[in-house]
């Protein structure tokens, strides 16, 4: 049995890496952009590289990078995302790094020249200025822009301005001229057979992947390998917030203890007042009693937990409605308690009795139908007959002989507990104002808050994991005809 | 944290241990809150703000919390949007500098109130206020919203007699250069910088990019920026100290923030006299509350005592309800924002004026702001705010009128010549017809001026397309300009108007706010004058000409400010101000 377990424990291993490398490959398709909120002044550069370095945005994404043989090792140090993405598009049209990045060396020098601060002195009327700030306009998309008919729609302008105005042209002549034949070149030296060719490399340890892993066990740098044994001075690193800039395990664990308190009190709930439920229904089958049960349970399975919510804050905590109704507490009241110092664990109670009702009825029906299920062909077997011809009190046949065969099916319904505890309902959290992991995991996706996302998933395969291997413990635990060997 | 997770491990034990009946002893606690008899007002905020360093925590509710805890030099009074003193004993002593280092530039004089003091008792001098400048100047303390305000700041000169009193000297001429002498938070040194780090530095190298990046790359200061960016300054209550009226006594992340009003604090005798130092609840509680319904509920119930951001159709709701009417004030209050439909000025379709006045025309907006906004907003003519002193009232509204709207498309050459109802025209030797593409938010009133625009573009022969994306997609296409028709809001100040982030061409970048590709060298030379002219009477007769220029070429259509609709109890009294969030909790009174 022990040595099962260790075994299991094992295989987590590799089944992290694979979800690890699952969820990293994810957050890079969809990913967004660190650098957006980061305004235009003399620094931005610097500014991007330091952000870039901080979340580790300035090294190839993984140990390997398996690209077609067009594209140059180093694009991933284009640290704008737009910018990338673009050259990565006119690499995927024509195939040849070397002139394109010529055009986009070429795109830059002309925006620096035309850039409205550099505004010269030649131009004394106002129609060419008017040109040069058209022709600025023009240009300043150019690094954004991929496809060939918007690239020539801007050359054309760009042209048109220059030939109407003799004096801009001469003042931009070869940056014009620069520019123009780079992009003919695109065209004309395209080396599209490139792109059919794979090319694999290896990047080293110095990527992104890398450093989040070690930093996740706790491994970086000033750990690592100096200190023999990493584990027994833990310090995992999840790293920070986009957004607020807060560390991630304080984010989470913050999140964490709501949804906990809620979680665990609701599903402690659910399974207490449905497994009785289900046993019930199952000894009185097709009795009166089970089938009014059996309606009600499905009817509350039926409510939109949203509605119910909404519907049970409106009647049932302000006076509107009639003079006693504001029976419960008001739902932000829990947040009252933690500034006062004199309250114990007993006062939450009454202040989560709402958002525990919105979570518990919904699930009752499943729990109790399992359960009537289970026990119901239990009932039915020979062995229960036996008990029952040896005399044995019927609570007897029922609580020790069936209960403990009826009960598998809820041990499959508790490998999904555990993460469940933790994943939050994202609508009660945000009715009843409960700033737990559904509203958190939600936020982050929203805002493209990777580390945080990470960390969420990474802990709910985890928790997954755990709930899976712990079923199987009690399986055998419960029926000793299930054996590991 | 040690409570909770006490808490917890308790809560856990309950369950698994012992799962016997629970008495309700909610009356108790109620009854003691009653007790309690200093002032408390509770308000909501729809998020957690995340951060409560004001140079990194710039979301609207962050600032909310910031401004009862921080103070700055000068602010705009939420009751009149004039700027007034706070910190300081007069609005400075403004001079133009005719010799000397800083020739053609102005100077600022300020004097900060004798009795202002930090929490640990020491004065609040000018030598905080010229750390805070370093601190924000400095490239590697990564504070670019700021940096990009304070930079105007050439030299910071400090009375050697009083160091409560201050020169702060302007490079050029800027009409915002008061808001950026002033009006932010100024930092305790002792707190931030207990060993003066930053004292060897001098103000006027910031502004040079070389000597700025040897700065920046001095052991002291990198030892500062280390310590300055610590998260605890973010988030530790013990951590965020200043000398506003408030204490953060207690924040529970994404549940609420108390703030409690110190003892004596040094700002009571002088309340009567600035009114922008008025603070008198003793305690102020914001509660996170994102979903509205719930925060309605809160106020009916008498848990909160003021919101704002109420839903239109749970306004007008709360407005005729008798219960509410008895223990609740409903009002409104004009927000500092608009919306407006972008049109790429660049584009083959758009770009002569006339079309875009013609699709003016075709927008029933009056009847729009009753059914579209259930009356909740105002119409708006341009990018300046009805109160500023310098709007051109002269400007009326373009009027629906269908008619004009088919003569303008006319005039500019768009015209039904293959007979299929729709107007076309032959753009570079191709004919193209009269098809728009249209973009919306997330927001439904978007999506209903859009709607609007397709119902009535079919009687004046047009085509309008709503198209159906995700917003992150359509900001990529309106940073490369290939976009025809997007529906945006924007958000105004009450400080002067300084036009070159949205209509000057150099903003007309992927980067950049002008977005819809507006400006000539006329309107760019009138942005920049506006931005020199110290003089208001001078000024405002280039605010009235931009203005008309705006409503000439119409480069967007301005539809509706939308009116913040607030509630408050009726057991607090205060006033509702323009001035977003709509309300300052510190300047209302329990009754």
């Amino acid at each position: 049995m022990l040595k099962y377990i260790f075994k299991r424990i094992l295989l987590f291993i590799p089944s992290l890496f694979i979800i690890s490398l699952f969820v990293f490959c994810l957050s890079n398709f969809v990913g967004g952009n660190i650098y957006e909120d980061i305004p235009d002044d003399q620094f931005r550069t610097e500014h991007i590289q330091r952000r870039a370095a901080k979340y580790n945005y300035d090294k190839p994404n993984f140990y390997l990078s398996f690209t077609a043989a067009a594209y140059p090792d180093t694009l991933y140090l284009v640290l704008e995302k737009d910018k990338r993405n673009t050259l990565k598009q006119l690499i995927a049209q024509y195939g040849n790094w070397s002139v394109i990045s010529s055009y986009k060396q070429a795109v830059e020098a002309f925006i620096f020249k035309v850039h409205p601060d550099n505004i010269v002195d030649h131009f004394i009327d106002s129609s060419s200025l008017d040109a040069q700030i058209e022709l600025y306009q023009n240009l300043t998309q150019l690094p954004i822009l991929y496809e060939d008919e918007d690239i020539s729609g801007r050359l054309e302008n760009i042209q048109k301005y220059c030939t109407n105005y003799p004096k801009l042209d001469s003042f931009v002549k070869q940056e014009k001229e620069n520019l123009l034949a780079s992009y003919q070149k695109i065209k004309t030296e395209s080396t599209t057979n490139k792109l059919y060719v794979p090319s694999l490399r290896w990047n080293g340890t110095r990527n992104r992947y890398h450093h989040w892993v070690t930093n996740l066990l706790g491994l970086n740098d000033q750990l690592g390998f100096k200190n023999t044994f990493p584990f027994i001075n833990w310090q995992p690193d999840f790293g920070y917030s986009l957004i607020t800039g807060k560390s991630v395990n304080k984010t989470i664990s913050d999140a964490l203890f709501w949804t906990l308190i809620l979680n665990i009190s609701a599903i402690f709930l659910a399974y207490i007042i449905a497994i009785p439920l289900g046993i019930f229904s199952a000894v009185k089958n097709k009795s009166r009693l089970d089938k009014v049960l059996t309606i009600l349970v499905f009817i509350l399975y039926s409510l939109p937990a949203f509605w119910i919510a909404i519907l049970l804050i409106s009647f049932f905590t302000t006076t509107e409605y009639c003079s006693w109704c504001d029976i419960f507490p008001s739902s932000t009241s829990f947040g009252d308690l933690l500034s006062d110092p004199s309250t114990s664990w007993w006062h939450y109670i009454p202040k989560f009795i709402l958002p525990i009702i919105c979570l518990v009825y919904p699930s009752l029906a499943i729990i109790s139908r399992q359960m009537r299920g289970g026990m119901f062909e239990v009932l039915q077997q020979d062995y229960i007959k036996t008990a029952r011809a040896k005399g044995l009190s019927e609570r007897k046949v029922i609580g020790k002989h069936a209960l403990r065969n009826g009960v598998f099916p809820i041990i499959t319904l508790l490998a999904g507990i555990f993460p469940a505890a933790v994943a939050g309902s994202v609508v009660i959290e945000r009715i009843f104002g409960i700033p737990g992991m559904g509203r958190l995991l939600l936020l982050s996706i929203d805002g493209e808050d990777w580390p945080i996302v990470y960390i969420i998933l990474m802990l709910a395969s985890v928790l997954t994991m755990v709930g899976i291997l712990l079923a199987d413990i009690l399986y055998a635990l419960v029926d000793p005809r299930v054996s590991f060997k | 944290m040690d409570k909770k997770l006490f808490l917890l491990g308790q809560l856990c034990l309950f369950f698994f241990l012992s799962f016997t009946s629970c008495t309700d002893d909610t009356k108790g606690d109620e009854t003691k809150n009653e007790a309690t008899t200093p002032c408390k007002i509770t308000a909501r905020i729809p998020a957690d703000p995340g951060g409560l360093n004001p140079v990194y925590s710039s979301s609207g509710y962050s600032r909310q919390i910031q401004h009862e805890i921080f103070l700055p030099l000068i602010e705009f009074d939420p009751d009149d949007l004039k700027m007034k003193p706070v910190l300081v004993k007069t609005l400075p002593v403004i001079e133009e500098i005719t010799e000397g280092e800083f020739k053609g530039g102005v100077s600022y004089t300020y004097e900060i109130h004798e009795e202002a003091v930090w929490d640990n008792g020491e004065p609040v001098t000018a030598h905080d206020y010229a750390f805070t400048v370093k601190m924000v100047l400095n490239p590697t303390t990564n504070t670019p919203g700021w940096r990009g305000y304070l930079s105007n700041i050439s030299d910071v000169k400090i009375d050697p007699n009083n160091d409560k009193k201050f020169v702060v000297y302007i490079k050029e001429a800027y009409i915002l250069a008061l808001e950026s002498t002033g009006n932010w938070y100024v930092y305790p040194e002792y707190h931030y910088d207990p060993n003066k780090l930053l004292r060897k530095f001098n103000i006027k190298d910031f502004a040079d990019e070389k000597k700025a990046k040897e700065i920046s790359e001095d052991e002291d200061m990198k030892a500062f920026v280390e310590e300055f960016t610590k998260e605890k300054y973010l988030v530790d209550e013990k951590e965020i100290v200043s000398c506003g009226p408030y204490r953060l006594e207690k924040w529970e992340s994404g549940v609420r923030l108390d703030l409690r009003k110190k003892e004596n604090w040094w700002g009571n005798a002088l309340m009567d006299d600035y009114p922008l130092l008025r603070a008198y609840p003793e305690e102020l509680v914001f509660k996170v509350i994102p979903e509205p319904a719930t925060a309605v509920a809160e106020l009916k119930n008498g848990a909160i005592d003021i919101m704002a951001e109420i839903p239109p159709e749970m306004y007008t709701e709360l407005k005729d309800s008798d219960f509410a009417k008895d223990k609740l004030n409903i009002s409104t209050a004009p927000l500092m924002k608009y919306y407006y439909i972008g049109l790429n000025n660049n584009s083959p379709k758009l770009e002569d004026k006339r079309v875009r006045k013609a699709l003016a025309h075709i927008l029933d907006l009056d009847k729009g702001k009753e059914t579209l906004m259930k009356g909740l907003a105002d119409r708006v003519v341009g990018p300046v705010h009805p109160l500023k002193s310098y709007y051109n009232s002269s400007i009326q509204p373009i009027p629906f009128d269908l008619e004009k709207a088919k003569s303008l498309f006319a005039e500019a050459g768009w015209k039904d010549t293959n007979g299929n109802g729709i107007l076309d025209k032959k753009i570079n030797g191709k004919l193209t017809e009269f098809i728009l593409k249209a973009d919306i938010t997330k927001t439904s009133l978007s999506r209903d001026i859009v709607l609007l625009l397709q119902q009535n573009g079919k009687k004046v022969g047009i085509e309008v397309e709503l198209l159906n994306r995700n917003f992150t997609e359509v900001v990529k296409d309106l940073k490369a300009r290939k976009y025809e028709l997007v529906m945006l809001a924007a958000v105004r100040s009450p400080s002067d108007d300084d036009f070159y982030q949205f209509w000057h061409t150099s903003s007309d970048t992927p980067r950049g706010y002008n977005r819809v590709s507006f400006g000539n060298a006329t309107s760019d030379q009138l942005i920049e004058d506006i931005r020199r002219t110290l003089d208001p009477v001078k000024r405002k007769d280039l605010y009235y000409e931009f203005q008309e220029i705006l409503q000439d070429e119409q480069p967007v259509i301005f539809l509706y400010a939308p009116l913040e609709r607030l509630g408050y109890s009726k057991r607090i009294s205060g006033k509702i101000s323009d001035m977003q969030p709509g309300y300052f909790p510190a300047t209302f009174k329990c009754n």
